[in-house]
């Protein structure tokens, strides 16, 4: 390559926050230009452009080899201009699969999986890299921040949270201390920490921070949205361009819908309103998926390999310590439950409905949406004896085996869902907490009078 | 004639693109700083960065050109090809408030709908701009889809 530009010097061009411009030419020497979704870089020496639409370009390059593209730096607006050689397509392997999991992310966001795919990964050798743009004018101080990147710092951060995390001696704050701590020593301010359901065909957000909505209790499909694909693959996943994604998204599938071709669904997008930048890593432990660990940032190209890979020791921490919980949650022989606790009658407090769908676990409170599947049950459980009997002190081996949970003999995730519903309990203000009483014990505190209704 | 959804779309300050070709046949990639569809509805005039010594060599004695315009909202694309004549430095006053009329508009949709700092899309204004004009003869739908490519027409034919 000629120059003294290295390809990895303008990387972040590659992050598709500013659209690429790619140029060529027929061999009866006709030009041709047109905006791509995203440039990859697959090493020093070579780039991959997705090839999914640009029929005239591939003509072009079939005719004659040569290319010339226009990128530029989200962070600095510098501009390049990359000249190429076109070496090779591929249809399969990892650089298919990365460029693959770009036009999947356009696909989902308007239901246009079946319609909008990636035809071939199109490789070239690039020749030269030439800056266009270099003014003086601009301050450094008025330049974007880009990737923070790993430094000698990062390490010691991160032997922290583990430090941290190792002294957690319960779920509950163990998904507590791994938010905050990836924000308190490691600057992500907007995580989400999300574990695969009982089924394992879905997630569920179990802690969040950073966000106006905790959400705690949404759900994402594995193999829907980059959250889910991140699990899917079981590999990491990370965007920089949101908002280039979600306009081209929309451009295509207007386009779709011009020739009679419908929308899909729109797949809800996460909680932060102005998210540009999101990287998703997969929660592994024992070579099983776990959940996902989810940051996400309001600046474009917000992050980089170097993420990924802090993010996934955290992830895989984690994975490690809920695999343990639920190990020692099976095998634990809790006693059965003493001499349960009675309730305290609770009188001149007000009345909280409660209604609870049994088809599902859907669970409203006060006519709200708290929660369903297992998470719903345990509460309809824990609130029918409470009801019934008085009773306040449950152990979790007894409410585990209760036959309205239907939960899988296998991995049952029991204490996640109890962990969940405490949680959201809380998000939503709702007059009945749950608290951790000893090993495998915990109490239900109720502060209002119930009213309980089954629809069956 | 051209359709005015197209003189709409390039008077809008439009994200702008320019390939010309090499003498041997390589392609170059370029900014456009400003369109402007001449009175006979045929032609084009196309400000160009006069300091790209590629694309004015490419250009010079003529040559065939490609501008592709987006619409930074809605990503509605079209792509003009034709032959332009050789371009020239200018500084005529027309010229240049066209430019200017081109970066405010273009600058101001992309920060508004990116975010991005006025302050560093100013590093792409060109500092001197050279004009050509070009003589179009097809018209391509480029907005992203299944329609990408397909020919509108030409302007002489209309």
């Amino acid at each position: 390559m000629s120059g003294d530009i290295d390809l990895h010097d303008v990387q972040f061009c590659f992050e598709g926050a500013v659209p690429a411009v790619i140029a060529s030419v027929s061999a009866d020497g006709v030009p041709n230009i047109t905006y791509l979704s995203r440039v990859r870089m697959i090493d020093g020496e070579r780039v991959a452009l997705s090839n999914q639409f640009f029929s005239k370009t591939s003509r072009n390059l079939a005719e004659n080899p040569r290319a010339s593209v226009l990128v530029v730096d989200p962070c600095t607006y510098d501009q390049y201009r990359l000249t190429l050689v076109y070496e090779r397509t591929e249809r399969h392997g990892p650089t298919f699969e990365r460029l693959r999991d770009d036009v999947d992310t356009v696909a989902e966001l308007h239901g246009m999986q079946d319609v909008f795919c990636l035809r071939a990964a199109d490789i070239y050798r690039v020749v030269s890299v030439e800056q266009t743009v270099r003014s003086p004018r601009v301050p450094p101080e008025a330049l974007r921040r880009g990737p923070a990147g790993a430094n000698a710092a990062t390490g010691g951060r991160l032997a922290e949270l583990s430090a941290r995390l190792s002294r957690c001696g319960d779920l509950d704050t163990l998904v507590e201390v791994t938010v905050g701590g990836l924000s308190e020593l490691l600057g992500y301010e907007h995580t989400m920490l999300l574990l695969v359901d009982e089924r394992c065909e879905r997630l569920y957000t179990i802690a969040s921070y950073g966000y106006d909505d905790e959400g705690i209790g949404s759900e994402v499909a594995i193999g829907e949205g980059m959250v889910g694909m991140a699990a899917l693959r079981c590999a990491p996943q990370r965007i920089g361009n949101l908002f280039q994604v979600r306009k081209y998204a929309r451009a295509v599938g207007r386009a779709f819908a011009d020739q009679g071709i419908g929308p899909g669904h729109d797949i809800p997008m996460p909680l932060l309103t102005d998210i540009q930048s999101r990287v998703a890593v997969p929660a592994m432990a024992l070579g099983h998926l776990v959940g996902v660990l989810v940051a996400e940032s309001p600046e474009p190209v917000a992050f980089d390999e170097n993420d990924e890979a802090t993010l996934g020791v955290v992830a895989a921490l984690v994975a490690g310590a809920v695999e343990g919980e639920r190990t020692r949650a099976a095998g634990a022989a809790i006693p059965e439950s003493r001499s349960a606790p009675l309730a305290q009658v609770a009188t001149g407090r007000g009345t909280t409905r409660i209604r609870h769908f049994s088809i599902d676990g859907s669970t409203f409170v006060d006519g709200d949406y708290l929660i369903r599947g297992v998470a719903g049950r345990i509460l309809w459980a824990l609130l029918g004896q409470y009801e019934a009997e008085g009773r306040v002190e449950f152990s979790n081996r007894e409410v585990r085996l209760h036959p309205a949970l239907e939960l899988p003999e296998f991995r049952d995730n029991f204490e996640n869902r109890l962990i969940l519903l405490k949680r959201r309990l809380v998000e939503r203000n709702v007059p009945i907490r749950i608290e951790k009483n000893g090993r495998g014990r915990f109490r239900i505190e109720v502060t209002t009078n119930l009213l309980l209704e089954s629809s069956d | 004639m051209f359709d005015p959804e197209i003189v709409t779309l390039f008077d809008s300050g439009c994200s702008m693109s320019v390939a010309t070709v090499g003498p041997d046949g390589a392609p170059h990639a370029s900014r456009g700083w400003g369109l402007t569809v001449l009175p006979d509805g045929e032609h084009v005039r196309l400000l160009l960065d006069a300091n790209d010594s590629v694309a004015m060599a490419n250009l010079a004695g003529g040559g065939a050109v490609a501008v592709t315009g987006v619409c930074v909202p809605t990503l509605k694309a079209v792509q003009l090809k034709g032959e332009a004549d050789e371009p020239a430095v200018t500084s005529e006053s027309s010229d240049l408030a066209r430019a200017t009329r081109h970066c405010e508009k273009f600058f101001a949709d992309v920060s508004k709908i990116e975010g991005t700092p006025i302050v560093l899309l100013e590093r792409l204004r060109p500092v001197d701009l050279a004009a050509c004009t070009v003589a179009v003869c097809e018209v391509y739908n480029q907005t992203p889809g299944p329609g990408a490519g397909s020919l509108l027409g030409s302007p002489r034919e209309r």
